[in-house]
């Protein structure tokens, strides 16, 4: 049938898509930590007409391109910063992540609201251990901890260990995994930071700007309404008068 | 294709949560020894269509993946257990810490709990006892003729009997301290049990060991702050409403496709 009505019906589609991924980061705008999503989307399956040998056109006639989903892509940006008075809340000051040990392998956040669980070990809010630099739990001996700014863990004001907090060189490599953590693709390689930048007391707030979302969200549904314009000028005008007309003995 | 809307839903739970505890809080502004509390939110799982990595031919890899989340979820909800303001009362059984650590009181049922409120009274024996009448653990029992009590910043207490000039100690103050405090659970009337994320309780002597000082005569007022929560609440409801409209926006949307062609 008519290639438009595919290209539409494509475009439909994926702007529902990006609706997923927007509701997504709305629902996320007080989770700390949160990295919002991107969706973009390509053109695939070009077919141009068959250029007439001998004419040069001017214009190639692309039809029934569609759009797909190319990927998510995460923003890693900073989310803003803010100070609640309680000393396990730790937030990393610009790039890095801490690395958690869960049941299923090491991931790593940026999610630092850490809790002290039964066994004196520092655990996210999730209760997956934190790992210090030799990918150790953090246990914490005395009754006190306290962290300094470059990650360095003291209980009682004794030395205990620091924390690990690495970097990526292609941080689109990592992936989310639900709970604020994520797992690296294979050969993603981690650089562990010497000197990071550890902020007790803070918490990162999630990134996501309600601002943009909104504007993302009317774009979304406007964008809709003009592809179910288009479809539907193709189904009850293009379609009906071609079958019902055409032809027709006047 | 619905996958917006179960994750819009989830956001407005996570929301409407946020506004409970902040509610919570802001009932609790003048509660004697109330220590603010904070939702905690996390992400949930991801829909991963595509991973990052994932090669595309046999040279090349896909940069990123394509991974749709579905929402928000409560993770925890955190007491902040920072120092509230002092109000002045004069009165000889209201007590704050400041520092770190709790009061220990003895439960109807035997079981010590553990409060930041320092507002004692008397009993009809002379036992030191909370407003809802549970003792100090351990026990202090003023003698029904002392004058006056005097209680020091590192907890000894002692009392002054008529037509005396000595005093006489009656017993020492010992509070309890956790090594994660967010980790108890708050069981009402300003109190606390212990639980198995906070840890044991650790009981010393008040000014040692990073124990807290107790001064006399004043008692510790909510560390909930008006304008925080009033901000947080705002954030909450903004959330709220914009979640709500990712929903409206979804049903639209849907309205249309199911209508196509009409």
């Amino acid at each position: 049938m008519w290639s438009g009505y595919y290209t539409a019906a494509s475009g439909m589609v994926s702007t529902l898509t990006q609706l997923d991924v927007v509701t997504n980061n709305l629902a996320n705008m007080t989770t700390p930590g949160f990295k919002k999503d991107v969706a973009h989307f390509q053109t695939a399956n070009y077919r141009t007409e068959p250029e007439t040998p001998g004419e040069e056109n001017l214009f190639r006639r692309i039809l029934n391109s569609q759009s797909t989903l190319a990927g998510t892509k995460t923003d890693f940006s900073s989310g803003p910063m803010v100070s609640t008075g309680r000393n396990l809340d730790l937030a990393i000051q610009g790039e890095g992540f801490f690395v958690v040990r869960t049941p299923q392998g090491d991931r790593y956040t940026r999610q630092g609201a850490l809790q002290i669980n039964e066994k004196g070990e520092l655990v996210s809010a999730s209760g997956a251990q934190l790992l210090d630099k030799n990918n150790a739990p953090v246990t914490i001996p005395g009754n006190t901890v306290h962290f300094t700014e470059n990650g360095d863990v003291f209980s009682d004001g004794v030395y205990v260990t620091a924390l690990k907090v690495v970097k990526f060189d292609k941080p689109e490599g990592l992936s989310k995994e639900g709970t604020g953590l994520y797992t690296a693709a294979q050969g993603t390689k981690e650089t562990i930071l010497e000197t990071p930048q550890v902020r007790s007391g803070t918490l990162e707030k999630s990134n996501v700007s309600i601002e943009e979302a909104m504007g993302d969200l009317i774009r979304i549904q406007r964008t809709f309404e003009f592809q179910e314009r288009v479809m539907t000028t193709l189904l009850n005008d293009v379609a009906r008068k071609t079958t019902e007309e055409v032809g027709r003995p006047t | 294709m619905l996958r917006c809307l179960y994750s819009a839903a989830t956001g407005m739970q996570a929301q409407a949560m946020n506004v409970d505890v902040i509610s919570h809080n802001l009932a609790n502004v003048n509660t004697t020894g109330f220590k603010k509390s904070r939702a905690e939110f996390e992400d949930l799982l991801y829909q991963t269509v595509r991973e990052p990595g994932a090669k595309s031919t046999i040279n090349t890899d896909v940069p990123s993946g394509i991974q749709i989340g579905l929402g928000a979820r409560p993770v925890s909800v955190n007491k902040i257990y920072t120092q509230g303001n002092f109000k002045e009362t004069g009165g000889s059984l209201d007590l704050v810490i400041e520092g770190d650590g709790f009061f220990q009181v003895t439960m109807p049922d035997g079981t010590v709990a553990y409060t930041r409120a320092g507002s004692f009274s008397k009993d009809s024996t002379g036992r030191v006892v909370t407003s809802d009448g549970y003792p100090m653990e351990p026990p202090l029992t003023i003698p029904a003729d002392a004058t006056s009590v005097t209680i020091g910043t590192d907890g000894t207490t002692t009392v002054t009997s008529p037509g005396s000039t000595a005093v006489t100690e009656i017993g020492t103050i010992q509070l309890a301290k956790f090594i994660n405090p967010s980790g108890l659970k708050s069981i009402g009337k300003n109190l606390f049990t212990q639980t198995s994320a906070s840890g044991d309780a650790v009981l010393g002597t008040p000014g040692l060991e990073g124990f807290g000082t107790i001064s006399q005569g004043f008692v510790e007022i909510s560390n909930v702050d008006i304008v925080e929560e009033l901000i947080e609440m705002i954030v909450a409801q903004r959330a709220y409403e914009t979640n709500s409209r990712s929903v409206r926006t979804a049903d639209e949307m849907l309205n249309r496709a199911i209508n196509l062609g009409r």
